[in-house]
């Protein structure tokens, strides 16, 4: 269970983050939704120590963030929105890098990781740099390696950016099979469809705030007759930019 | 400590600061352990063949003879190793666009501190290593065994390097916890390098200036009392003021390892995650800018490549205070002041070798490319000339070169009171010198661009890393006095020295059209 509590960050004078209070369940997948700037990032962010909030609390199954960080980075990993890290490195040696992070022997991840590596299709390219790795090569190295320790909680923001669809299908089914462990598995998407598939719950945040957080099922039956994009996007601020579109290309574009 | 962790960290660190030879052996097949023990033993052997070099140059001196010789250099190449160590320790923990990457993974604090204090130290040992060499020296000529002097002078010289990177590391993490880092990360961290950067030149130009006394039979520097116990270990290692020494070492070493242990290795996640805070900070304001026309508006985008955090006084310290405790320690001359109109030829040949002597792999010109990491790759795909892209770009470079080299001449003038005759042919000097070097180093910047960086270190490390920029300094500062040692004897001594300067003007022509056509045809005609 994750506990966030009046979680709040200030850029300056710019309010990032409001008050946001939530809990994630084990066993969920739990996406956050919002348009650019909503704060989604920053959230998560906040929740693998990259960046410090300026109020509120974060507990993991009981332990408090701030207080036994290290035993909380142990039992999350995360896969940031860019893959450019570690670019240097050669996949395998990123991968042996994080299992030394999280104190793994090579007998406890080589199975684990040669299925993945076969799963994503990577057996070909594991002595290569990141470097000279596509955007989806990156995103598969890195997704590989958040999945080595097999972590309690498994943190994505934005996974599916860049991944050819049959490496999105799978990541996908992995998120639900690690979830069905009673893991959980936290995400951030700009994908509606992808939201409606995979969440058991979301949270909506609009300029920093948390405007909701329920299912996807619960939201659909509140707003009976319309989709997930209408409803999301009079939740989250509509602008009806049609006129535009038709000036920049034309009446009779499609 | 977690032996696995701490190698695994420094695995990835060796990688990140020695980007270009890491791809050499990769290419030829190296990969994982394999590599970094590479990596590991090309950096031993550079260190070797320093300590060769640096051993060959200082041997004629008698430092057992010498306190004041021994303290002087003890002085310079602590001041060096102090302001390399403040802005190592600031890049590679706080200025690098990787903390994002190492934040999240349960690293253990100590092993974060130690693998990447031990890449400071990597990048500080190839300036320092002239300490070990007078530590050496000293004991060796005060009559200790040969195995047992070095022995005492690597323990004493890794003592004093310790001291000072746990100093700088309590500098750094001491003011990076100030609410003032916090609100302006960048305005701090240059300041302090820059009071490190004036202190330095300033100590070394003080120094400089002291008065030379007789010790005995040798003529000696007047001995710097704050570096006089360490004379005493090497010349007098049994004595009772060498134990005192020894004693004052360690309680410095435990005092500073125990301040960081308690203080600063407790709550490091804690402040670098505040750091990267920081440097995420979205509150800069939404700045208004009204600029049209390419020219001027790849010209403002050019000038804003220079406020990257701590490159701009990177850069200065490198082009300044390197070749200055070089130039004072392996080549310094007295000039009389009232020369001769024939002798400007000398200081125009003057002006070019100290133009090869400041200009170095981490000077700007040769980084300008690389700034715009993936800028340039982008700016390739639009329909403009990287012809005159590229020019505007170099030429940006060479007037920043040229104005920190007009600068350093002018006070140097003041100093050694020379004409304003002799002033105006070293600035011409160093004026051609700085074009024709400038070219040479921006093109060797677009052949080792490296468009993803996470910090200068690795830009300035490119291609033979610190090793080679010692290298570069080293040789230049060789070759230069040699050539204006060679041409003022000429002078000094040949009665027409008319002539002479005829055959190096030509020759200085000859040279410069070569120069020029090579680099046309090797690089510039490619963007046409």
């Amino acid at each position: 269970m994750i506990e966030i509590d009046e979680l709040s960050k200030n850029y300056g004078d710019k309010k990032a983050l409001q008050n946001l209070t939530l809990r994630i369940k084990s066993g969920e997948i739990f996406g956050f939704l919002g348009h650019n700037g909503a704060g989604k990032s920053t959230t998560l962010k906040s929740l693998v120590s990259i960046i410090q909030p300026t109020d509120g609390s974060i507990t993991v199954d009981g332990l408090d963030l701030v207080e036994h960080r290290q035993e909380v980075k142990g039992k999350i990993a995360y896969v940031p929105d860019t893959p450019d890290i570690f670019l240097q490195l050669s996949a395998m040696e990123y991968w042996n890098l994080l299992a030394a992070a999280y104190n793994l022997s090579e007998d406890e991840v080589s199975d684990r990781r040669n299925k993945l590596v076969e799963l994503f299709n990577m057996g070909e390219h594991t002595d290569e740099t990141l470097a000279s790795f596509s955007h989806g090569m990156r995103q598969k190295t890195i997704i590989i390696g958040a999945l080595l320790s097999d972590p309690d909680v498994w943190i994505l923001d934005e996974p599916l950016q860049g991944l050819d669809p049959q490496a999105a299908y799978d990541l996908k089914q992995l998120m639900k099979a690690h979830a069905a462990k009673g893991k959980t598995v936290i995400f951030s998407t700009h994908n509606l469809d992808t939201a409606q598939q995979l969440c058991d719950e979301l949270a909506i945040l609009k300029k920093g705030k948390l405007i909701y957080n329920g299912s996807v099922n619960d939201l659909l039956a509140q707003n009976e007759n319309e989709s997930l994009e209408d409803i999301y996007l009079q939740m989250a601020g509509r602008q009806d930019g049609g006129h535009l579109v038709d000036d920049i290309e034309g009446d009779n574009h499609e | 400590m977690n032996k696995r962790q701490l190698k695994a960290l420094l695995a990835v660190n060796l990688r990140l600061v020695n980007p270009q030879v890491t791809d050499r052996y990769r290419k030829k097949g190296k990969n994982g352990s394999d590599l970094t023990r590479k990596l590991q033993l090309q950096f031993f052997i550079n260190t070797l063949v320093f300590i060769f070099i640096y051993g060959a140059t200082m041997f004629s001196f008698d430092f057992s003879k010498l306190p004041g010789m021994f303290t002087f250099y003890v002085t310079l190449f602590v001041l060096l190793a102090l302001s390399q160590s403040i802005s190592g320790i600031y890049n590679i923990f706080f200025a690098g666009k990787d903390l994002d990457s190492y934040l999240p993974l349960p690293f253990r604090q100590k092993e974060i501190f130690f693998s990447k204090i031990l890449i400071v130290s990597s990048n500080v040992i190839p300036f320092t290593l002239p300490l070990l060499i007078v530590f050496f020296l000293t004991g060796w000529r005060s009559g200790i065994m040969i195995p047992l002097a070095l022995l005492l002078a690597i323990v004493v010289y890794v003592l004093v390097l310790a001291i000072i990177l746990f100093a700088c590391s309590l500098i750094v993490f001491g003011l990076t916890k100030t609410s003032l880092f916090r609100n302006h990360q960048s305005v701090v961290m240059n300041l302090l390098i820059a009071v490190t950067t004036v202190i330095a030149v300033g100590g070394i130009l003080m120094m400089n200036g002291n008065q030379y006394s007789e010790t005995g039979a040798s003529l000696d520097r007047t001995p710097i009392a704050i570096f006089m116990p360490l004379f005493q270990i090497f010349k007098d290692a049994f004595s009772l003021a060498s134990g005192g020494a020894w004693l004052g070492l360690l309680a410095l070493l435990l005092v500073f390892g125990g301040l960081l242990k308690y203080i600063v290795l407790p709550h490091l996640n804690e402040q670098l995650t505040l750091a990267n805070t920081a440097s995420v900070d979205g509150s800069k304001k939404h700045k208004r800018v009204q600029r049209s026309g390419l020219k001027q508006i790849l010209d403002s985008y050019n000038f804003q490549l220079l406020k990257e955090p701590n490159l701009l006084l990177q850069v200065l310290s490198n082009s300044i205070m390197m070749p200055i405790i070089f130039i004072f320690s392996f080549a310094f001359a007295k000039v009389p002041n009232n020369l001769p109109v024939k002798w400007l030829g000398v200081f125009f040949v003057a002006g070019i070798a100290f133009s090869g002597m400041t200009i170095n792999q981490s000077s700007l010109i040769g980084n300008l490319i690389s700034l715009d990491r993936m800028n340039f790759e982008f700016v390739k795909s639009l329909p403009i000339s990287l012809k005159k892209y590229l020019q505007r770009k170099f030429l940006l470079g060479y007037i920043f070169q040229l104005i920190i080299n007009t600068l350093i001449l002018i006070v140097a003038t003041i100093i050694l009171k020379l004409s304003l005759a002799m002033l105006v042919a070293l600035i011409c000097g160093s004026a051609w010198g700085t074009y024709l070097i400038s070219q040479h180093y921006f093109r060797r910047d677009y052949k080792l661009r490296l468009t993803n960086w996470t910090n200068v270190t690795q830009l300035f490390s490119r291609g033979g890393g610190n090793l080679g920029m010692v290298t570069t300094i080293f040789v230049s500062i060789i070759v230069g006095v040699t050539v204006i040692l060679g041409y003022s004897a000429a002078i000094a001594l040949l009665p027409q020295a008319w002539m002479i300067n005829t055959i190096v003007a030509i020759i200085i022509i000859i040279l410069s059209v070569l120069i020029l056509k090579f680099y046309q045809q090797k690089f510039w005609k490619q963007f046409d």
